[in-house]
């Protein structure tokens, strides 16, 4: 049998499914237009509202930065961790526009690129948070006290704060190790594996490869 | 200037009429009955929500592949199904009336070789049998016209393999 074979087969099948198929009109209009209307763009709305705190994170940072224009101690950390929350505001700013591009009547070739290039900036994303946030604790304590008028040198030490430091490259080293394992052995969901497949990076190579043979079925063949 | 209540009517007329699209489509895209079910209801979802975009020159067939195709392939490679369903009773959308839907051995195979097809190529497949011209595959799914024909002989060739195959063993 062949495509073409097959094709009448389809058509019989086709004329047949016009007699005995029926659509829940009652399910349609209560269930269906119903729920469309009550979720409005979810995925947008998520990546607004983590806009809209994030920015403030920038604003509050940068505030603390100019405060602390004369104290380099103060100053260094506060630009690092400013920086990265500038880094995250940026992601999720093209994040929201790709994800408010995107209309389901375009062609495939053009929506399923979208929703690729999407998946790998939030997956990029995800991965470079749990990649800092364990270097990124020690300078975030340090802002953090002083805020409420601590000096984390003076109380805590700079002994406490090294170690501090020391314990995020030791965290950060047995995480990814950690991650590696998880991802070899869990390859069902749970929100386990899925953190452990975006830190190890198993999941962005995933989506760089289905974008990449997207783009390859698009071009001519 | 048409109300909510007239474009509501209106849009349950077109996505009745077309309902074959979205049933064959989950067909190709899901093995499982309640999988069908959830995938049905999201390309219906996810056509009211577009439907203010649907532009009247073109074919709202054309349209609605485009946004079932879409929202299929989008609902195969999540790996996590969303957890909430529109109906808690299991009613499903789309139903087939009793003793009306026996589908033939032919058919069972043309469905099981679509299933065995990456996403893409599902897509492609079900066009070609729905009996689309290169031209509007190529349009539902944003590849050339060239494109869509070369990719069809392939998939002759690979089926052509595929059920030859175990003949010549």
């Amino acid at each position: 049998m062949d495509l073409d074979a097959f094709k009448m087969v389809w058509a019989d099948y086709d004329g047949k499914l016009d007699e005995g198929l029926r659509l829940n009109r009652r399910l349609l209009v209560d269930g269906v237009i119903g729920r469309a209307r009550s979720a409005l763009r979810p995925l947008i709305a998520g990546l607004v509202v983590e806009c809209v705190a994030d920015l403030l994170a920038v604003a509050a940072l940068g505030s603390f930065c100019y405060a602390n224009r004369s104290a380099p101690q103060f100053l260094i950390p506060g630009i690092a961790i400013d920086m990265a929350a500038i880094a995250v505001v940026i992601s999720l700013i093209r994040q929201a526009v790709e994800a408010a591009r995107i209309d389901y009547g375009m062609s495939v070739a053009a929506i399923q690129e979208s929703l690729a290039t999407l998946r790998i900036w939030r997956l990029r994303t995800l991965r470079w948070i749990l990649l800092a946030s364990p270097l990124a604790w020690t300078p975030f304590l340090i802002v953090a006290l002083r805020f409420f008028g601590v000096d984390a040198y003076a109380t805590l030490g700079a002994g406490y704060l090294w170690a501090n430091v020391a314990f995020g490259v030791a965290f950060l080293g047995i995480g990814y190790w950690l991650a590696q394992t998880l991802a070899r052995r869990m390859s069902g969901g749970g929100p386990l594996a899925s953190i452990a497949r975006a830190l190890e990076g198993s999941e962005l190579r995933r989506a760089t490869e289905a974008a990449a043979s997207l783009r390859e079925f698009a071009g001519d063949a | 200037m048409t109300t909510p209540g007239q474009q509501q009517d209106r849009f349950a007329s077109l996505v009745d009429e077309h309902k074959k699209i979205v049933y064959k489509v989950c067909y190709a895209y899901c093995a499982a009955e309640s999988d069908r079910d959830d995938l049905a209801q999201e390309i219906l979802v996810q056509l009211w929500r577009s439907f203010p975009s649907f532009d009247e020159p073109q074919r709202f067939s054309t349209w609605m592949y485009r946004v079932a195709l879409n929202v299929a392939i989008s609902f195969y490679r999540r790996e996590h199904r969303r957890a909430s369903k529109l109906d808690a009773r299991g009613e499903p959308v789309l139903e087939t009336l009793a003793g009306a839907e026996e589908p033939s051995a032919e058919v069972i195979m043309v469905r099981d070789f679509i299933q065995r097809l990456d996403p893409l190529n599902r897509a492609l497949a079900l066009l070609y049998l729905d009996g689309n011209t290169y031209r509007e595959i190529g349009d539902v799914l944003g590849i050339s016209e060239t494109n869509a024909g070369t990719r069809i002989g392939r998939l002759k060739q690979q089926m052509r393999r595929a059920f030859d195959a175990p003949e010549k063993d």
